[in-house]
């Protein structure tokens, strides 16, 4: 009678998650670029994701405008908020501790997923991490005669019923992903009105008439807000964090993943340099 | 003259490859070249980054298709380019 082994070695890739706490921008993105190098050099489809948060920093993508930015504000224009182009796409964000960032590093030929297939699959990781803590989201604001929706500007944040709580840029390179999403967990709501959200109106079905206890559309104007907004009370970053690794790791078909504390190629990676873009 | 692979055989010694926009299944959103990497007369690798286009909430260095030469980009920065387009010119080593 045949006598079928276990099997040792999973098909499945493993995703790698790196809690790397409060981290300079230009560090991490230069970490970042390695790991996409390491990435394009391996055949195991392993997904690397990096959690962090930022110093206060304001970001302009590839999409972005200055004119999305307060530049009259006094943080912005004594130099405490730093503004600067980068090469991810999406347009005007602003980082500071409270906001999670997540950078997963994903090489898309080995997972067989087209740019649009990896941004499918990390927005739906986001919306269900929020949906474990109940918060209701939508990913699709109402067009409206001014705003890009229908004008192709490619809307690409999440909006809870108080405005817009993630936003999603990305960059590929050897067809490696790299940046991501940031989510607004409990930041600062000032530093967070120093740049403006996607702009229109977003309808969430999330306010329930009293009468009828049914669900009614309600319009907000698109501004940028945190999590502790929309549930009018703490939210834990490590819970947040928690969950949404387990749904990126379902996300992306990895079997397993793996917790660390920092990243052991941190620490000898420099920031920014003279020439990067 | 053009044959099944997208290769041209410019003189008795120069074969030209073109940079083709891949689908990056992003249905209709729109795409247009953010940046060119490599200056016209540059040497490239096969694999080097080319050209940084952008779309929606992505940007996406083409990397070239062969080591050889950047000899004519045919869309500028800032131009809306379409799926199966050709962007550049690569005339090969070999």
């Amino acid at each position: 009678m045949p006598v079928s082994l276990p099997k040792l070695e999973s098909a499945a890739p493993a995703l790698e998650a790196f809690l790397l706490g409060q981290v300079d921008f230009d560090r991490v993105l230069a970490l970042q670029r390695r790991l996409v190098e390491h990435a394009r050099d391996r055949d195991d489809g392993q997904v690397t994701l990096l959690l962090c948060e930022h110093r206060p920093i304001i970001t302009l993508g590839r999409g972005g405008s200055p004119g999305d930015v307060a530049m009259h504000s006094g943080l912005v224009r004594s130099g405490q908020v730093e503004v600067r182009w980068v090469n991810r796409g999406g347009g005007c964000l602003v980082h500071c501790p409270g906001q999670l960032a997540v950078y997963p590093i994903v090489p898309l030929r080995w997972h067989g997923l087209t740019v649009g297939g990896f941004l499918d699959r990390l927005r739906r990781a986001i919306v269900e991490t929020l949906e474990d803590v109940r918060v209701p989201v939508t990913t699709e604001p109402q067009p409206t005669a001014e705003t890009g929706a229908s004008s192709g500007r490619g809307f690409s944040g999440i909006w809870g019923r108080t405005g817009q709580l993630a936003a999603l840029g990305v960059a590929v390179r050897h067809w490696v992903t790299y940046y991501g999403a940031y989510l607004n967990v409990c930041p600062p709501t000032g530093l967070l009105r120093l740049v403006q959200a996607e702009t229109g109106t977003v309808a969430i079905c999330a306010k329930q008439t009293g009468r009828t206890g049914r669900w009614r559309p309600s319009l907000f104007p698109l501004s940028m807000s945190s999590l502790v907004a929309e549930r009018c009370g703490p939210v834990r970053m490590t819970a947040i964090r928690a969950a949404l690794v387990r749904r990126l790791a379902n996300s992306f078909g990895c079997d397993r993943y793996h917790l660390y504390t920092g990243h052991p190629l941190l620490r000898d990676t420099p920031g920014r340099r003279a020439g990067d873009r | 003259m053009w044959n099944e692979e997208g290769r041209e055989r410019k003189n008795e010694w120069a074969i030209c490859r073109h940079v083709v926009l891949p689908d990056l299944g992003l249905g209709d959103v729109p795409i247009s070249v953010s940046v060119w990497l490599v200056k016209r007369g540059e040497r490239v690798a096969e694999g080097e980054p080319l050209v940084e286009v952008m779309a929606g909430p992505a940007t996406v260095d083409l990397p070239s298709p062969a080591d050889g030469v950047l000899v004519q980009k045919l869309v500028g920065e800032g131009e809306t380019i379409a799926v199966g387009q050709r962007l550049a010119a690569i005339e090969c080593d070999d």
